[in-house]
């Protein structure tokens, strides 16, 4: 009984603790203020084991030179800007992110084609490094990551002439409609920052109208008749629907539109 | 027990007890006035409308927490005088738009309007 009440009496202070740190403001989030070792190499040791063991189940396919050269326009389309290049430096901003983007030339000597896959995947959580499985295909994101596995061996120059490989097409998937990959889809899109979405978490601004029971809706956006089909037209292009709304178009691609509407068809 | 607890919830609300300003500073409308517009207009054969019974429909957008929108329709800033020139009518700010002008004057707007940025 003893043993209990003192456990409760720790626990109480822990979390008492706990409230006095986080009202109190004392921790300082500012991205100028660098970490102290020890917390840097926790969240480094939790990162870079949390994608380890995930990328366990990753069944990587093979990265011939014809996934090398069509990384390259991936590359410098989706990359450059953060990780820069043999020869070219981040972009200013990058250079200012906490945790700043690692240059992954050194990365890609480190990590297995696996890890740099899931992370380009699935992106990192509490850092600026996107999710990429909702704007790229399977096969881009392969693409992009046998071009970054070349990286270590690619001198500036090499990289030069490399780049004028120009940016292939964005991949695009047929497929039925996914309801549960579209809840994830819509947290990806940032739906949230202008909806409030039943199921889906964030800060439901009131920019554009809630979607709690859009099921039932009439019509979308007040012009098209709400069906399957016109959901997916307007996820794709609102500015061609109803030119001048504020839902700005979000370079959907179609597949990911079907699963989205396929969630968005649930909420009734 | 239940339902007739509900029941007075209900006629408790209708009765008034929830309570209204007599007039709604951004739009200078009186509230109270513009609920029961909303009702004899019909606002919610289309809208959800909290605190108007029967207001429960779905063609449109529901008009909850409408004070905190950003934008009206989607297209226009939300200020009191967008929302008076909507309801009165729609279709002069949106040609295209599925709501229809329903004979709504612009004082009784200014009412409804009231009434809208209470919820
Ligand atoms: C908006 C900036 C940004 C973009 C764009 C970006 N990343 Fe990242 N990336 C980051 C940040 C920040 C990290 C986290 C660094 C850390 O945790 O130390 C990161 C981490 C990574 C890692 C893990 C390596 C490590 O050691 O941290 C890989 C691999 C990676 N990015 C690959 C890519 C690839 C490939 C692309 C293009 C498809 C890409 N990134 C696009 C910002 C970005
Ligand atoms: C026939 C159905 C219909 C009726 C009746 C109707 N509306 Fe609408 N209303 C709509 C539709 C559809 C929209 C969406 C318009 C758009 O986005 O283009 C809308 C939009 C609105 C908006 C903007 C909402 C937003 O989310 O931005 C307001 C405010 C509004 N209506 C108020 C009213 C009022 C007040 C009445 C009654 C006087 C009324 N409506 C009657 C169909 C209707
Ligand atoms: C920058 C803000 C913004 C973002 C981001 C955004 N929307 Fe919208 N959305 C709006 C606005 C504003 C409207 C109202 C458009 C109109 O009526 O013209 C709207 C309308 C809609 C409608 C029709 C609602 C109705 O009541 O008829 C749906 C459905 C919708 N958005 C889904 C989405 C989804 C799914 C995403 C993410 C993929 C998304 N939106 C991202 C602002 C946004």
């Amino acid at each position: 009984m003893r043993v209990l009440r003192c456990i409760a009496a720790v626990a109480l202070l822990l979390a008492a603790a706990g409230a006095v740190f986080v009202y109190s403001g004392v921790y300082d989030v500012s991205a100028t203020d660098q970490h102290l070792f020890p917390t840097y190499w926790t969240i480094r040791a939790t990162m870079e084991r949390s994608v380890a063991v995930r990328a366990r189940r990753v069944e990587v396919p093979p990265l011939d030179d014809v996934r090398v050269r069509r990384g390259v326009g991936l590359y410098r389309e989706h990359c450059l800007r953060c990780h820069g290049a043999p020869g070219v430096a981040p972009e200013p901003f990058a250079l200012g992110m906490t945790p700043v983007p690692e240059n992954l030339a050194y990365v890609a000597k480190t990590w297995s084609a696996a890890e740099v896959y899931w992370t380009v995947r699935n992106g990192l959580k509490m850092t600026a490094m996107p999710a990429w499985q909702y704007r790229l295909g399977d096969d881009a994101m392969w693409d992009v990551v046998a071009f970054v596995k070349q990286l270590p061996s690619l001198s500036p120059e090499e990289y030069e002439a490399m780049r004028e490989l120009g940016p292939p097409e964005r991949e695009r998937q047929p497929g039925a409609g996914d309801a549960r990959r579209g809840r994830q889809a819509i947290q990806q899109y940032a739906c949230v920052t202008c909806h409030a979405i039943p199921g889906v978490v964030g800060s439901q601004a009131p920019v554009g109208p809630s979607l709690a029971r859009i099921a039932t809706r009439g019509f979308i956006a007040g012009v098209l008749p709400n069906s399957a089909e016109n959901m997916e037209l307007w996820l794709i292009a609102p500015q061609d629907v109803k030119p001048g709304t504020a839902m700005p178009d979000l370079d959907m691609s179609p597949h990911d539109a079907k699963d989205i509407a396929a969630y968005l068809a649930t909420l009734n | 027990m239940a339902p007739a607890l509900r029941g007075l919830i209900v006629v408790l609300a209708l009765a008034g007890c929830e309570r209204l300003p007599d007039r709604e500073p951004l739009t200078g409308g009186d509230p109270k006035h513009g609920r029961s517009l909303i009702r004899e207009f019909g606002c919610g054969s289309c809208h959800r409308i909290s605190g108007v019974p029967g207001a429960n429909a779905s063609v449109a957008p529901p008009l909850e927490k409408l004070k905190s929108r950003v934008y009206l329709a989607g297209r226009f800033a939300n200020t009191p005088q967008n929302l008076v020139a909507w309801i009165h009518d729609p279709r002069a700010m949106d040609s295209q738009t599925a709501m229809p002008a329903v004979g709504v004057d612009e004082q009784q707007a200014r009412d409804i309007a009231a009434y809208l940025y209470t919820r």
